[in-house]
């Protein structure tokens, strides 16, 4: 075997720590961070918090551990035979030579492990008050922006853009891009409404996505998204999948829709219905000027009455037009309704200037009432001759007794 | 459309005070007249808003220096 030795020079000889470094490098730069399902066997809580196990299917096992910042998260104990998918990356330990997957996110995986991990962080998220209703923040009547917190492709955005359009066509929407599924979605949902909050830009936010499988959905049963959720400024609307789908998010939102479409619907009024309501203010701002100017009319017409003092009929049937005009005319502009009761205040200001009997006495005239009830005297029938009268004029009263009485036409009555 | 000084909603809040103020028959005349322009004309803009405005639809990306950025938002049709 005489060429055996220039072989081995050839070659690199290397140290075992050499070697394990290459292995370390090749595997954690070429392998991403993985999603990894399988079935918990060798579980040990180790006593400074830390999991080891590992993870197996039929053929194969992969040693793992996650440490215990990460595994205080967990919305679920694990436990042997219990199947997960866990999301973690590759790292080879070097001292023993092995590689294992340092698990970062674990979640029980099939349907009863599932609904399990849900009412686990329900019960606890309970426990620790973030679904009472008086954290729940009020939504804007009115919002200016809406925020949308969803797949930039799915058929949610659509549903939530076409809703509000036809709703309330003046509201600006955004639309924060995120993942609704796998891997990626929770990280990614928290991350968009923590976005929102430093943007400050949204009046009210709707965070969801359309129907799916409870895995489908599931990123919003996660605890980061809970938190994110429950911690937000702007007030958020849940609006996950269909009407029968209810998420931890519904349980910490400030309001939970049925769908996303119903989200869009919470976020919004209905501007018909907004129309109506100001419409309606608008009749009655009509209907209180108009009450006001017949209040001016009816003062008008008192002093008429009081002092007999003629008053031209027609000011006053024709001013009780123009008032009632006022109200029909919501068509016209506001400065034209404007100008119409400014004329219709000058027209009663003047009224009533010509019916100010104090005006009138200083030009020579005075008012005479009966006594002893002061009753306003309009007739020589209002008296007899003997009869007590009350002559006001416009500094003073005269108290006089009648003495003879006579009609404009020579008429006795 | 100049950008509302005030939002719609405290636009609303507006009129519904001054509604009441000129409902409750204390104002004087003079008072009355200009609460009641205001009155109109608010119920005027606020109606023209509802009918006419068009808001937008924009996508919130943030950038890696954390500053935000809105671009046009076009959905697009395939689901």
């Amino acid at each position: 075997m005489a060429h055996e030795p220039r072989e081995e020079e050839a070659r690199q000889v290397r140290t075992v720590s050499e070697v394990t470094g290459l292995v370390k490098s090749v595997l954690e730069t070429s392998l991403p961070s993985l999603w990894v399902e399988g079935e918990i066997s060798n579980f040990k809580h180790h006593s400074s918090g830390h999991m080891y196990f590992t993870l197996k299917d039929d053929s194969s096992a992969l040693p793992s551990l996650m440490f215990r910042f990460a595994n205080e998260k967990l919305a679920f104990k694990p436990g042997n035979g219990m199947r997960v998918v866990a999301q973690g990356r590759i790292k080879v330990y070097e001292p023993q030579g092995r590689y294992q997957l340092y698990v970062e996110r674990m979640r029980p995986s099939g349907i009863g492990a599932l609904a399990q991990a849900f009412e686990e962080l329900k019960k606890r998220l309970a426990e620790e008050g973030l679904f009472d209703p008086e954290r729940r923040k009020p939504l804007p009547e009115f919002p200016r922006t809406v925020a949308v917190v969803t797949s930039p492709t799915g058929a949610a955005v659509r549903d939530v853009i076409r809703v509000i359009r036809a709703r309330a066509p003046m509201t600006d929407i955004v639309v924060v891009p995120t993942v609704v599924q796998g891997a990626d979605a929770a990280p990614s949902i928290a991350d968009a409404i923590r976005a929102i909050d430093a943007w400050g830009g949204a009046d009210v936010a709707i965070v969801g996505r359309g129907g799916g499988s409870l895995e489908d959905l599931w990123a919003f049963n996660e605890e980061i998204v809970a938190r994110a959720i429950s911690g937000a400024v702007t007030p958020i609307i849940s609006a996950v999948g269909h009407e029968v789908d209810v998420t931890i998010a519904d349980f910490v939102a400030d309001a939970r829709a049925a769908t996303p479409s119903n989200g869009a619907e919470l976020a919004v009024r209905d501007g018909a219905d907004v129309s109506r309501r100001v419409e309606s203010l608008e009749r009655r701002v009509l209907g209180a000027m108009r009450s006001t100017l017949s209040g001016l009319e009816d003062q008008v017409a008192r002093l008429h009455t009081a002092y007999a003092f003629k008053l031209p009929r027609e000011i006053i049937d024709r001013s009780a037009q123009r008032v009632d005009e006022l109200s029909r005319r919501a068509g016209s502009s506001v400065a034209q309704l404007v100008a119409a009761a400014r004329a219709e205040v000058t027209r009663h200001e003047t009224a009533l200037r010509l019916s100010d009997p104090r005006g009138i006495m200083a030009r020579g005239y005075a008012a005479v009432s009966v006594l002893p009830e002061a009753t306003p005297l309009r007739s020589i029938d209002d008296v007899q001759p003997g009869a007590a009268v009350r002559v006001t004029v416009t500094d003073g009263r005269l108290d006089c007794e009648v003495e003879k009485i006579a009609g404009t036409h020579g008429r006795k009555s | 459309m100049s950008k509302k000084k005030l939002s719609f909603e405290e636009e609303l809040e507006r009129l519904e005070d001054l509604v009441e103020r000129l409902e409750s028959g204390e104002l004087g005349l003079e008072e009355s007249l200009t609460t009641f322009e205001e009155g109109t004309k608010i119920a005027r803009e606020l109606v023209a808003l509802l009918e006419k405005a068009q808001g937008r639809v924009a996508k919130l990306t943030e950038s890696d220096e954390g500053d935000f950025v809105l671009e046009p938002f076009e959905p697009v049709e395939e689901g």
